[in-house]
This record gives C-alpha cells, structure tokens and sequence, in this order.
C-alpha cells in the first residue's frame, strides 16, 4: 500500500519539463498531416453480427456485435507511440454508424468530409469501400434506430415538420446518435475488466428467480451481455499486445524494439487487470476511451476526472517510490493527449454544422473530492502544462473552481489560458453547481463527485445524459415572435403557438411578459411529451453493453444505463431553451420605444420587423439604443433574471419519461447560429437570420459596452443552473491585456466574484479579430490558429465560413 | 445639504491601468493644462461639448435641419457629408443630439451628483475588494472639481473603497489638505522638467506642480509618479534623467509607472475640431521602452512599464 504520509507538490519541476519531446513532436507531424478518412470495416462487422444473431435478446445482440468489433476491426501502432489504440488502420479515420442512422451514412458520403470540413474527397475513401457502407446501409434501412425513432415521430405528431420549418425546434439532431457519457474509468484502473466480469457474475449468480422472474430474465440477458461486452474489450487489448510483439521482433532499432516489447506487456495486462504503474493506467484508460467510442459514438466522449483517476498512480511512481521522474510523466501525458486528437467519428449533417472538428473529449480537472476537500494536484497542474505546450484542439479542460482550489493551479489554469489563446482550458464553478445537484436529488457526495458532460454541460461521474432520447432545443427567441403574431409564424401565418392576444391591445410590458409564459408553457409541454413517446422506440432498439458495464449503477440493477440501469436517471434527458438574451433585449426596447418614450407603436415596429427594419432605420436605431443585457442595467436585466429563473422552474415541473422533473440545459455550441438564421427580426433591433446571442450568459454580439465586470454582474442577477444542467457564458479579451503574464491576478478576482455570485461557466478567448480576418483570408497560413466556438476548440480555418464570419463579429471587450 | 453636481465624461469600468487591482476610472471634465499630446482632448474644456462621431454617423443632415442656432453644416465629400459644428456659436443645446437616432451627435460632459457616481461605482465591490482595487479620479484635473471629488471620495472611504486620485499636480495647493485622509493613492504625472519646455508643450508654468508634489509628500497618501512618455518630448534621455532625478531626491522612496505613448486620442482632436500636432509620432519601439525604463531602475528606483 501507498504511505499516505505527506508527499509534496513540486509545481516548479513541472513548469519546466518539456512535453513535446522528439517522439511527441514526430506525433503530432504524424497527426497533423493525416486525412481524415471514412472506414467501411465497423459498418460491415455490425452488419454481419446482427445477421448472425437474428432472434435473440437485445442486449445479448448488441453485445456479440461489440465484440464482433473488438475481434475484427482494424488495429495499428504508429511508429513512436507509448501509449497505443487506434480507432482505424488510418492515423485518422472512422466509421458511420449505419445500425444507427444510415441515412446520416448516406448523406455523409454525398457531401462534405466526416467532421464537417471540405467535402468528401477521392483521398478520404475508395469506391470499394463505399460500395460496401451502402450496401450495409440498404440492409440497416428501415430498422435501424434512426428509422424507428422517425416512424413513431412521424405517425404522432403530423405537426412536427411545421416547427421545424417555423425554426421552433430543430430537426436534424434526432437522427444524430446520442448524447454526451462519461464512464468509470477510474475502476477499469482499480480493478480491472476482469474485476468487472466478477462484478457481474456475482450480480448473476445472486439472480433470485423467484417473484420478478420476468424481469430477472432481462437482469441476466444483460449481465451475460455485460460479461461478453467486457471480454471482447479483453480480446481487444490482447490483439495489440500481439501486434506489439510481432512488430518487436521485425524492428531493427533495439531502443523501439525493447520499447515495443513493454508495449506488448502492458497490453496483455490492461485493461484486463489492474494498473500497476502510471503508464498502465494511462493505457488502460485509454483502451476503455476508445473501445467505448467503437462502441458508439456519442456527441461528445468525456474522459471525466482525469486528474482525480489517474492520481493514485502518478503518486505513487512519481511523488512515492519516485521510480518515474516528471520528465518521462509528462511525456506520457503529451502521448495521451495527441490520442485524443486521433479520436474522430462520422458525423451527421447536423452535428457537422453544429459541433465540427474531431471527437469532443471534455474533461475535467480540479474541483472538491467526495468528502468536500480541494482535490486539485500535481497532475491537474501537470494536465494544464501539457495543454499549453502540446497546440492541439483536444482536450477541451474544463477546471473546476471553487473557494478553497489551491491558488497555484488556479492561476495556472488562467496562465495557460493565456498562453494559449483559445480558450482552453475554460472554467466551471462548484459554488452554484453542488447545491442545485443536491436539490435535484443527488447525494452530496455524487454532486462533489461531478464533471463536466458536452459543452459546459454537468453529469455526476459515471453517468450518460441527453442525446437522441430527449434532448430538445427550444428557441424562445422564435416564441417571441409568436407572441407578437398570435401564435403563428410570421413568414406563412401557420399556428404554432397559443392565440395570446393581439400585441396591439397590450397595455405595459408585464403584457408581453406574460403573452410569452402562456406561450412557452403549451409549447414545452407539447415537446416534453414527445421525448416520452420517443424514448423507448429509442432505447428499446439500441442497447449499449460495453458502456453500461462501466456506468453506475448498472450491474446492481441488471439493466442497460439508458434503460433504468442509471443511479441518476435524471440526467437522460434536458430541454435546451436557448436565445433569452434577445427576448429580454427586445423586452427591454419594446418597454423603452413603446411604453416609455411613446416614440413607435408595437405595429409600427411589427412593419419595421416584416420589412427587415429596410426604411425603418430610425426606429431601429431607437430600439438598438435601449438598455440592453450585459451592461449591468437592471432595467433590462430584471427582465433576464425573471426569465431565466421562470423558464428553468417551468421546464422543471414536467416530467421526463423516467418520471423525474426535467433539466433545462443551458449550452450547446452553435445553436445560436441555427436558431438565428431561421429567426426573422426581433424588436431588439437584430435583423433577420442573423446570429442569436450565444450560450445562455453571454450578451449579445457588441452589445456589451461597459466591460467584463457589467457582463459578469448581468449574469449574476439570476441563478441560471438552479434547474439547468449548463449555462454557458463566453467572453472575449484582447490578448494584450495579459501579455507576458501580467493582469492574471486580476483575471482570478474577476472570475472567483462571478463564480461567488451565481456564475457557473466562464470561457475566456484572447483572439484579435485581425488575425482572424487574416486567417479566414489566407488559411493556408493560420492552419495553427485555434478557436473555441461556445465550449470547445477546432481549427479555426476547419470552421465553416459563417461560424468564422460569427467569431470575428463578436465584440472584444473594450479594454 | 445640496447635492454636489460635477461634470464628467466617462465611467470606465474594470480599468487595470490606473492604479492597483480593478478599478473603475471616474473621468472629469476641465484641465489648466493644455497638452498636445493629451489622450483626451474632449477633457480640457471644463464645459459641455457637442461632437460628430464619422463612424456612426449616416450623413442625413438632421442635426443641421433641427439646429435652432443654425451652426451645424454639411460640407460635401466623395463620401457622405462631413458635419460641422461653429463652436463659437453652439449653445450645447443638445437639440441635435435627441435628434440623431444613430447616436452620431454626442455629448461629451453631463452634470452628475456624487451619488449617482457613487451607485455606479459601488456596483463593483466585490471586483475591488478581491483585486486590491477601487475608485480612480481622473481626467482632466479632478483638483478643478473640489467640491465634488471630496464628496465622492468621502461616500468611497465610507462604503469601504479605495480610493486613486490621477492628477496634473496643477492645482491651488490648499486643496491637497481638503482631500487629506480621503485620498489612499496618489498617481502624479510628471511630465517635463526644464520649466520652458514644460510650458510650451502643457501651457502652463511646472513650478505650483513640483510644490505640490513636495505638499503630497507630508501627507499619508501612497504616491506614484506617472510619466507619460511622448516621442522626442518627454522621452529624451535628458528628461527622464531629470525626472529620475527629482523623484530620487525624495526621502520617501516612490514608485514610478510608465506610460508609453498612443495616439488613441488622435481621432477625438479631429472631433473636436483641434489640430492634433503628433500625426507622426509613434509608439516607442521595444528598445527604447527598455532604455527608457533602464534610467530609472539605474538611479534604484521601483519603475513599471504600462
């Protein structure tokens, strides 16, 4: 055993380790010079296992298919590499997920590349494995997931394509495959698959038979599925562990060749049993990454709480025995890091648009332990070095802050910020986010034990959430223009909404306030219900094994974690309101023009709204010179703490088909551009299809005149993840406010104030919009530049035009 | 007690540069000096200013048509028309300003209370208490506003804020003890040394300042002296040794900050209908800054480049 006796940090050698060695240097060429590539092996093993186990038990079903995949999909090690697992026989390349969605397989290989950059080339895939993705999509047609989902969608609610079409809600996404999932690692580490396998047997061994037969049925098929699951991940490793060896004894180069035959020991240990060094855990933690992304993958594959996991064992070789020096650590580290670049998948349409670049893997670092101590260490320091020395996209580290972090991994997080210039690593807060999780249900411990899911997002640890089962986007800016039309869409008179009222007959503001309550209230129940008739079409159709082994507490109940094996099922499900910032900007000038100053009438701004304000420009000026959110005025922002708060309680009191209040989620990361374009002109003076504010917290584009510290005390008046599971707030700096490190200080105070003061999610961008204006001209010499776009990074010259057009309009703080 | 009016023309919140922590910079109208490298011309004149701001401005002719003075005319480009205003004949009516849905027409300098201030500034609290920041009087020249700046910066002692006075040093000397025990900081400009060229670059004489500095000295204020740096002005070696010199001479030891020279006012003398002299001038190169800084740390005193 570890002495648990004082160890002590060394936060200096870690500053001046170098990450980027030869090896970790000649990886990231490697990486940066590959062509994503779409692969036909996945789709073609799934196909050939669901034909093979045609009649048996879902869970079963889908297990076998997962091993079939463990068996059969491609392997490679790439000259160099320490830690080893790739998702394709390409440095980067993936499959589509034709069991779930094959008409997004299909569309993908029409149209532009796997994650949403140039369009589908001869380079990215051969004609013989494009004949062979369609062929298996012709034999998934029908009854895959996707299909299912659709059918009852389309058989129940005649309607839908009508709010799509309106931009009420978007349409896309419920093809997508699901949701954001973190697992627990940090047991694979502990104990082992094996340690998992036991778990199970023991769960069915104690199967009583006796009053609930039926269901203790489905508990076995699903233990036995779990067993099978976890073995073909075994097999997996132990490929590798072969592969390695093989290639040992072909290599010339005796420091490769004694490199390669450790690698070959380390595979045929993890992740079957349990690490016995750092590397081991770092590879074990790795294989579990990817099998579970061979699995299926989600939006967004979350290592969770890297630094905490992975602790135990860098303690021990680098802080106890000291058998590991922090040089060769961070090494590892950087190793682990360009992996996470290599982690790609085959999007839909949609996803390309809204979450381009390669696999999102938010994690998470910092933050308190279980028992409420400050649990930020050496590593959580080691992981931010790594992230400023190693100028990849992935991971998006997300730190979290709370009262008690130690201070030197603070402002290292902010220095690394800084250094970077993109964004990553973006800050949380525990303050708002532990106490909303209790009060949602969660045990304390659970909620101290939490991480972050997609953008900004939370989940307690070892737990999945959203996706395909129910997350809905909602946009309230859309409602807006409902309540001033009745409840109908203005561009073909279609009722959507309720009848509210005709806006002319209003006589104060608190009218308008109450004419969009009536309307979000039958909207979101209507939607709501949805997600109830949709779900177990869903879940019913797809089962995720090899996932459920490793989420908590899906042994112990025998089911899969999206079919009641989750502890907090609460988090399967969350309604995205997005777009209040510009319904209480245009609250505010509706009060100011109207009310106030008597200057317009609401019809004569509802013909300047129709005409896209083109002869109305006086009036527009007028609306656009009220108050607006973000400015620290309380005559708008009370507006946004109402709101805010109403809707969160409001989307609360339904219930999710697990029958527990529902979340409000508060991120996703280009909503704003998709709701905006199918959004006409608002009475805040934004004119049609143009972007709506981004996130939850952030004020609209160039709206905020008065600095950050007006920004933060906006966004401080209401407690936005009190029934949210996000609320996502970006901010922008010129870099040379911080130039050569000075003013971090400054950042600390300025985001512990908000983070004291209901603040939850902070993200902080340093780009000039020059070089952006540069980049977005010459791409070719910017192919560095990086960018987060609302919650994570992508090359900047990967992004779409009108996400970069987006980026560059986005006001910097006037300093 | 009637409430006491001053006359401002900024509140800049989160400023990092204006002395410790975050602060919110309180900017008055009125200077004795005349600078000609001064950032913020719109503060020399102690009186309300009516401006035309190109960028926002649409070219309509509103302004001239509603101006019950007849001052404002259009004078035609390639472009849209340029405005201009006979400032001898504006009375700051401000009729052209309402008029202007685009805000071109603006107002620099409204009459304010110390307590409408006050609530603005305190929203920051928590920024100040946590950074070692506070409240910034500057300008123009605070000192020309007494009355005002002792009261707000009694309602600051009193609601626990710290509290930076940014002055000219060109002010009557008894003010320093009215502001005693109000005032935490003291950011002092020193520009020129040789009393000639200081009167020829600010207008006036830099004897009553160097006094005052001597006054602030027996005082319990913290006291950092401000150099602006100005290409070939107050730059030159033979300056900034003279300055090194005079602060050196003090027997308590003062921090010095530098300010390296921008010409974000460039755009404002234009506005205001002001020749701006220094066109040419640019920022300091990286060197210069160094050699600059060099000087004072070699005389052993505690110097930062802004």
């Amino acid at each position: 055993m570890i002495e648990s006796s004082k160890v002590t940090n060394d936060f200096a050698q870690i500053d001046s380790v170098n990450c980027v060695t030869d090896r970790v240097a000649s990886l990231i060429e490697l990486r940066k010079n590959a062509v994503e590539h779409i692969c036909c092996e996945r789709s073609r093993i799934v196909t050939d296992s669901w034909k093979s186990t045609y009649g048996q038990n879902i869970d079963i079903r889908r297990a076998k298919l997962f091993r079939q995949i463990m068996r059969e999909n491609p392997i490679s090690i790439w000259p160099g590499e320490l830690i080893v697992g790739s998702q394709s026989q390409y440095v980067l390349g993936a499959s589509p997920y034709v069991d779930y969605s094959p008409d997004s397989a299909i569309e993908n290989l029409n149209t532009m590349g796997p994650s949403g950059g140039s369009s589908v080339t001869a380079a990215m895939i051969t004609e013989e494995e494009r004949r062979s993705i369609l062929e298996d999509c012709e034999f998934w047609h029908g009854h895959s997931t996707g299909d299912i989902v659709r059918e009852v969608r389309e058989a129940k609610f005649p309607w839908l394509p009508d709010w799509i079409e309106s931009g009420l809600v978007m349409g896309m996404k419920l093809v997508a495959p699901p949701g954001v999932r973190t697992v627990d690692y940090g047991k694979v580490i502990r104990i082992g698959l094996e340690g998992v396998i036991d778990e199970a047997k023991e769960a069915l061994d104690n199967l009583p038979y006796e009053t609930d037969s039926a269901n203790d049925y489905l508990r076995d098929c699903f233990l036995q599925a779990v067993i099978i699951a976890c073995e073909g991940a075994i097999e997996y490793a132990q490929r590798y562990s072969v592969l390695a060896a093989e290639m040992a004894a072909k290599e010339a180069d005796p420091v490769r060749r004694a490199e390669l035959e450790e690698i070959s020991q380390i595979c045929a240990h993890v992740p079957a049993k349990p690490a016995r060094s750092f590397r081991e855990a770092v590879q074990s933690f790795w294989f579990i990454h990817l099998c579970l992304n061979l699995e299926m993958a989600f939006h967004a594959e979350t290592p969770g709480r890297l630094d905490q996991y992975l602790y135990p064992m860098y303690r021990k070789d680098v802080m106890v025995e000291q058998t590991l020096s922090r040089q060769d650590a961070a090494e590892i580290v950087a190793c682990l890091f360009v992996k996470f670049n290599q982690l790609t998948s085959v999007k839909s349409n949609y996803d390309k648009k809204n979450i381009p670049g390669t696999h999102l893997q938010n994690t998470t670092i910092c933050g308190v332990d279980r028992d409420g101590n400050d649990a930020s260490n050496e590593l959580s320091y080691l992981l931010l070095e790594t992230l400023a020395q190693v100028q990849f996209p992935q991971p998006p580290i997300y730190v979290r802050y709370h009262k008690n972090i130690d201070r030197k991994v603070w402002l290292k997080a902010l220095e690394v910020n800084v250094r970077r210039g993109d964004g990553n690593p973006s800050i949380l807060s525990d303050e708002p986010r532990i106490p909303s999780f209790v009060d949602h249900g969660i045990t304390l411990e659970d909620a101290r034990d939490w991480c972050c899911s997609g953008c900004a997002g939370s989940i307690t640890s070892a737990s999945i959430h959203g996706g395909s089962l129910g997350v809905i986007d909602i946009n309230t800016a859309k409602i807006f223009e409902y309540v001033l039309n009745e409840g109908r869409e203005p561009k073909n008179g279609k009722q959507i909404g309720p009848k509210t009222g005709d806006p002319s007959s209003f006589t104060c503001i608190e009218d308008y306030v109450e004419a969009f309550k009536a309307q979000f209230d039958v909207l979101i129940k209507i939607l709501v219900h949805m997600s109830h008739l949709t779900a177990f079409a869903d879940i019913n159709s797809y089962r995720i094994p090899f996932c459920s082994a490793l989420c908590n507490d899906c042994i112990k109940l025998g089911k899969d974690v999206r079919n009641g094996g989750q502890r907090y099922q609460q988090f399967l499900f969350h309604v995205a309101d997005r777009g209040i910032q510009d319904v209480v900007d245009s609250l505010a000038a509706i009060k100011k023009v109207v009310f106030d100053d008597k200057i317009a009438t609401i019809d004569e701004i509802k013909a300047a709204l129709k005409a896209n304000f083109e002869g109305y420009e006086e009036l527009r000026d007028r609306l656009l010179a009220a108050p607006k959110y973000g400015n620290d005025d309380d005559y708008v922002d009370c507006f946004y703490s109402e709101l805010a708060e109403w809707c969160g309680n409001r989307i609360r009191q339904e219930k999710d088909p697990f029958g527990f209040p529902q979340w409000a989620g508060r991120s996703g990361a280009n909503t704003h551009l998709m709701f905006g374009k199918v959004t006409g002109a608002l009475p805040d003076g934004r004119k049609a299809e143009t972007p709506l504010a981004d996130g939850f917290c952030s004020p609209e584009q160039g709206c905020d005149i008065h600095g950050p510290t007006c920004v933060f005390n906006s966004a401080g008046k209401a407690n936005v993840v009190a029934n949210s599971n996000a609320a996502l707030m970006n901010m922008k700096f010129e870099h040379k406010l911080f130039e050569d490190g000075r003013n971090i200080d400054k950042l600390a105070a300025l985001l512990e104030n908000f983070f004291n003061k209901n603040g939850y999610h902070v993200q902080i961008n340093f780009i000039d919009k020059e070089t952006l204006e540069n980049a977005q001209k010459r791409p070719e010499d910017y192919s560095n530049l990086m960018v987060r776009v609302a919650g994570y990074s992508a090359f900047f010259v990967d992004l779409p035009t009108r996400v970069q057009d987006d980026i560059i309009s986005r006001t910097s703080q006037d300093i | 007690m009637p409430e006491t009016q001053g006359t401002i023309f900024n509140i800049q919140r989160f400023s990092t540069d204006d002395g410790p922590g975050i602060r919110t910079t309180v900017f008055v109208k009125g200077c004795p000096l005349s600078c000609i490298w001064c950032a913020n011309p719109e503060s020399q004149s102690s009186l309300p200013q009516i401006v035309n701001r190109p960028s926002k401005c649409r070219g309509c002719g509103k302004c001239a048509a509603v101006c019950p003075e007849h001052v404002i005319s259009l004078i035609p480009t390639d472009n849209k028309p340029e405005i201009r205003i006979d400032r001898s004949l504006c009375k700051n009516c401000c009729t052209c300003v309402k008029a202007c849905s685009a805000g071109a027409m603006h107002l620099y300098g409204e009459h304010v209370t110390a307590d409408e201030v006050y609530n603005t500034v305190k929203r920051d609290l928590g920024y100040y208490q946590r950074s070692g920041g506070g409240i910034t009087i500057s300008g123009g020249e605070p000192m020309m506003q007494i009355d005002f700046v002792t009261a707000l910066y009694t309602l600051c002692k009193n609601g626990g804020i710290h509290t930076a006075l940014d002055t000219c040093g060109y002010f009557p000397t008894e003010y320093i003890s009215r502001t005693s025990g109000l005032v935490d900081l003291v950011l002092f400009d020193l520009k020129i040394i040789d009393p000639d060229l200081h009167k020829h670059y600010t207008g006036v004489d830099n004897q009553l300042i160097h006094r005052n500095l001597r006054e602030f000295l027996k005082t319990d204020a913290e006291i950092f002296i401000r150099v602006p740096l100005i290409p070939e002005i107050t730059d030159t070696e033979a300056n900034l040794t003279a300055i090194a010199n005079v602060v050196k001479s003090f027997e308590k030891p003062l921090h010095v900050d530098l300010l390296p020279y921008h010409n974000y006012g460039e755009n404002k003398f234009k506005m205001l209908g002001k020749p701006y002299l220094l066109s040419d001038a640019k920022r300091q190169s990286k060197e210069k800054l160094a050699s600059c800084l060099e000087i004072f740390t070699a005389a052993g005193l505690d110097c930062q480049l802004h």
